[in-house]
């Protein structure tokens, strides 16, 4: 067997990159749709590491951080938006959060 | 290899678990269960609901002030170990740069204040 | 033995992916994410990014997971489970999924990586702040500003309509 390189860590982060999408498409609860988004974001940061750790040059690195930085933003304003959601809908099921479907 | 005492640790947490569990099988009384002994507490009074409640909506309001914090570590900390290298090329603007960084976070904790997210009522 | 590592991460990390998306109960999804971004932090430490690991660990597996967790014990009685999509739709995600993950790993396996350079490891954390005041400074007081709308954001968007502010 080869020894663990730089295909190895991009073809992890494909798979988990296609297991989030799974989960964000098939999910029906929101928060878990927002989940199944964190590892799609886990994905693409082992990316950025990995491609950083083998080039070698530590842009990918500093590109992480702000992705975290973006990932953590983004969670707060969506759980933000689940809780308006619920407030006014009483539901977070995504099949029943459907007036804006044309 | 210096990570092999984090593994170590992992480890032995995982070996303290296990044996903490598996000698409770044997020091504890046997394991015959009735409807009454599977209550949630055993003294009479029936429970009611499921200990599984919603929570309270102004968690989340101290949970999101606790983000950002955690996320304005990530900046401060390669900043803070830079920063005698840092100072020695460019003086006092590392410190300035910083300066503008967190008084913006600042911001953010004054407008949470001033809306009375940090009250408890 | 690096080998051996990697392949046991990967092995968590796929395990509790496919556990998070599929547990019909969401606290029990919310787990398996937390064992995910934690097999994700050995990966940086394998990639010989130390400081990565910790903010991993620290704000995803701390924040973004509690968050998470509130957000779904806020909206819902946690001990139900979230019932499946139709099994249309299910095998339509599925198939997207797969489609995706087959391209990007064919991509991955066919393309000349360059695989001379090993890594000199030049990310010590000194010359990252360094680089993050000087080159990417844009982007660093950007980021703060960021985290400021965000805040602001979310307390407009979390917070009841119920009659003025207290002053």
């Amino acid at each position: 067997m080869t020894p663990v390189g730089l295909q190895h860590y991009l073809i992890l982060a494909a798979v988990l990159f296609s297991i989030g999408l799974y989960g964000a498409l098939t999910r029906r609860n929101a928060v878990a749709v927002l989940m199944s988004l964190e590892l799609m974001f886990n994905s693409v940061n082992i990316n950025l590491v990995a491609f950083s750790h083998f080039l070698p040059d530590f842009t990918g690195v500093l590109f992480s951080i702000f992705v975290i930085t973006v990932a953590a933003a983004e969670v707060t304003i969506g759980v933000a938006i689940v809780l308006s959601v619920y407030r006014n809908r009483n539901t977070i099921d995504l099949e029943q959060v459907n007036q804006l479907q044309g | 290899m210096e990570y092999a005492y984090v593994a170590l640790f992992l480890l032995g947490g995982l070996a303290f678990v296990g044996a903490t569990l598996t000698l409770n099988r044997f020091v504890t009384s046997p394991h015959r269960p009735s409807a009454s002994k599977l209550l949630a507490y055993e003294c009479g009074e029936p429970p009611i609901g499921e200990a599984w409640v919603q929570y309270n909506a102004r968690y989340y309001l101290f949970a999101m002030m606790f983000v950002l914090f955690d996320v304005e570590a990530a900046f401060v900390i390669p900043w803070a170990v830079g920063f005698k290298t840092m100072s020695l090329d460019l003086g006092i603007l590392p410190l300035l740069e910083m300066l503008i960084f967190l008084s913006l976070l600042a911001l953010a904790l004054v407008y949470a204040w001033r809306k009375g997210a940090l009250e408890w009522v | 033995m690096t080998d051996a590592v990697f392949f046991v991460l990967a092995g968590v990390i796929v395990a509790s992916a496919l556990g998070m998306v599929q547990a019909r109960n969401l606290f029990h999804a919310g787990l398996a994410l937390i064992t995910c971004f934690l097999g994700v932090a050995g990966i940086y430490v394998l990639l010989k990014s130390p400081f990565i690991a910790a903010l991993q660990v620290l704000i995803y597996a701390g924040a973004i997971a509690v968050i998470l967790l509130f957000g779904f014990m806020l909206t819902h009685h946690v001990m139900h489970t979230d019932p499946h999509k139709r099994f249309t739709q299910q095998a339509a995600g599925l198939g997207a999924a797969l489609a995706m993950g087959l391209v990007l790993v064919v991509t991955i396996a066919v393309s000349p990586w360059n695989k001379g350079a090993q890594a000199v490891p030049v990310s010590d954390l000194g010359s990252l702040g360094q680089q993050l005041l000087t080159t990417y400074l844009l982007p660093f007081e950007l980021a703060s500003a960021f985290l400021l709308a965000a805040l602001v954001g979310a307390i407009m968007i979390a917070r009841k309509e119920e009659g003025p502010p207290p002053a």
